[in-house]
């Protein structure tokens, strides 16, 4: 009980740092690619919880780490510098799968549509990667409110693993209800006109623009330093 | 080869590029350059920021300069004080991250005897402080004096 205060602290860290500008972009990737299986809540709710899942176990790993070591300065100057880095390549090829492109390709190359059907089943356990590397894709903000506010909260409680988690779950909590109201909304409209599956097919097509260009902008920022705006 | 083919690859060549010019960079790690020391004795009030200037750290470095530059204008003016911005992600820079212990971009005050580092204090409390610009250059304002004070 007495950890209980600092539970409600670490939540609420952990969502104050979703929504701030400086991550909004790998949010609105995110909600995306979780939101747009608007035939199925169920996927999007497990899709999100994985999501969650793979946010509060990058935090735990940092913490148990990083904790009262003399490496988190260094560790974390790492992450803020090439956490974005990584960030756009892997959005490019999400949004290359999303609109379909990368299985034309493979086609050419010969692979069966069986393993097709294989590859496309693995999208809800990518939630838990993409979950991750978001996590690690520290930016100024983010950075300061776990390696300064959260590391506090954890040295007082003396807790490297129920308060990283609770933050893990806070920073995924936004993201997770935005693109359950998203599925949900798609679904009403498409069920309203009778268009559910093709709803769905848009829904897939916006994910991997969105994927794109978020992709592409993080490319040009991080990795070739070429500033847009 | 349709437009679907064409973008495939031009997107597929785009992520090599990215991950070429990723490990490029990675391995890029330059030699640090040598810089002549100041030997005048002096506080340093540092600003140090990362390749990324988000919204709060822009405010974070305006509100700390106005701090600075309006609380101690004899100081800065006599050489007292001296303000200086520096990106901590350069090669040249990095000592810096492990030397005052930079998690994220902040306010480090140092003093400075013959050349020498005499003792330092890191002010993490300024991005609790950054959206309220009175009291975040007030709080500046009173780090310095307190850190002037200690002899």
């Amino acid at each position: 009980m007495e950890l209980l205060p600092a539970i409600v602290e670490a939540l609420g860290l952990g969502i104050w740092t979703a929504v701030q500008p400086c991550p909004m972009a790998t949010n609105i990737a995110a909600i995306s690619y979780l939101g747009r299986r608007a035939d199925s809540p169920r996927w999007v709710l497990l899709a999100g919880l994985l999501y969650a899942l793979g946010q509060a176990l990058v935090y735990v790993v940092l913490a148990i780490v990083l904790l009262g070591s003399l490496h988190a300065a260094r560790v974390s100057v790492f992450l803020q510098t090439n956490g974005n880095r990584l960030i756009g390549p892997v959005l490019v090829l999400f949004g290359m799968f999303f609109l379909e492109l990368i299985p034309v390709m493979w086609a050419g190359l010969g692979v069966s549509e069986t393993m097709r059907k294989r590859v496309d089943a693995l999208g809800i356990w990518a939630a838990l990667p993409l979950g991750m590397l978001f996590a690690l894709a520290f930016c100024p903000i983010s950075a300061a409110y776990f390696f300064i506010a959260l590391f506090r909260l954890l040295t007082s409680y003396d807790s490297r693993v129920i308060l990283p988690s609770v933050y893990g779950l806070g920073t995924a909590l936004p993201v997770v209800v935005f693109a359950v109201l998203v599925a949900l909304g798609a679904r009403a409209v498409g069920k309203a006109f009778n268009l559910l599956t093709q709803t769905v097919w848009w829904m897939q097509r916006a994910a991997g623009v969105v994927c794109l260009a978020i992709g592409i902008h993080y490319s040009l920022k991080y990795i070739f330093e070429i500033p847009l705006f | 080869m349709n437009i679907k083919s064409t973008c495939t690859i031009a997107l597929l060549m785009f992520v090599a590029a990215s991950i070429v010019v990723l490990v490029a960079k990675s391995l890029r790690q330059g030699i640090p350059a040598v810089t002549a020391d100041d030997q005048r004795d002096r506080v340093i009030v540092y600003y140090f920021h990362g390749n990324v200037r988000c919204h709060a750290c822009r405010n974070i470095e305006v509100y700390a300069h106005e701090a600075v530059a309006t609380g101690f204008p004899t100081e800065v003016g006599d050489g007292r004080i001296e303000w200086k911005v520096v990106d901590f992600e350069k090669p040249e820079n990095q000592r810096f991250v492990k030397d005052f212990e930079l998690v994220a971009p902040s306010v480090v005050l140092v003093e400075m005897r013959g050349g020498v580092r005499k003792r330092w204090k890191n002010l993490p409390e300024v991005w609790e402080l950054f959206d309220e610009r009175p009291t975040f250059v007030a709080f500046i304002q009173k780090e310095v004096q307190a850190f002037l004070n200690v002899k």
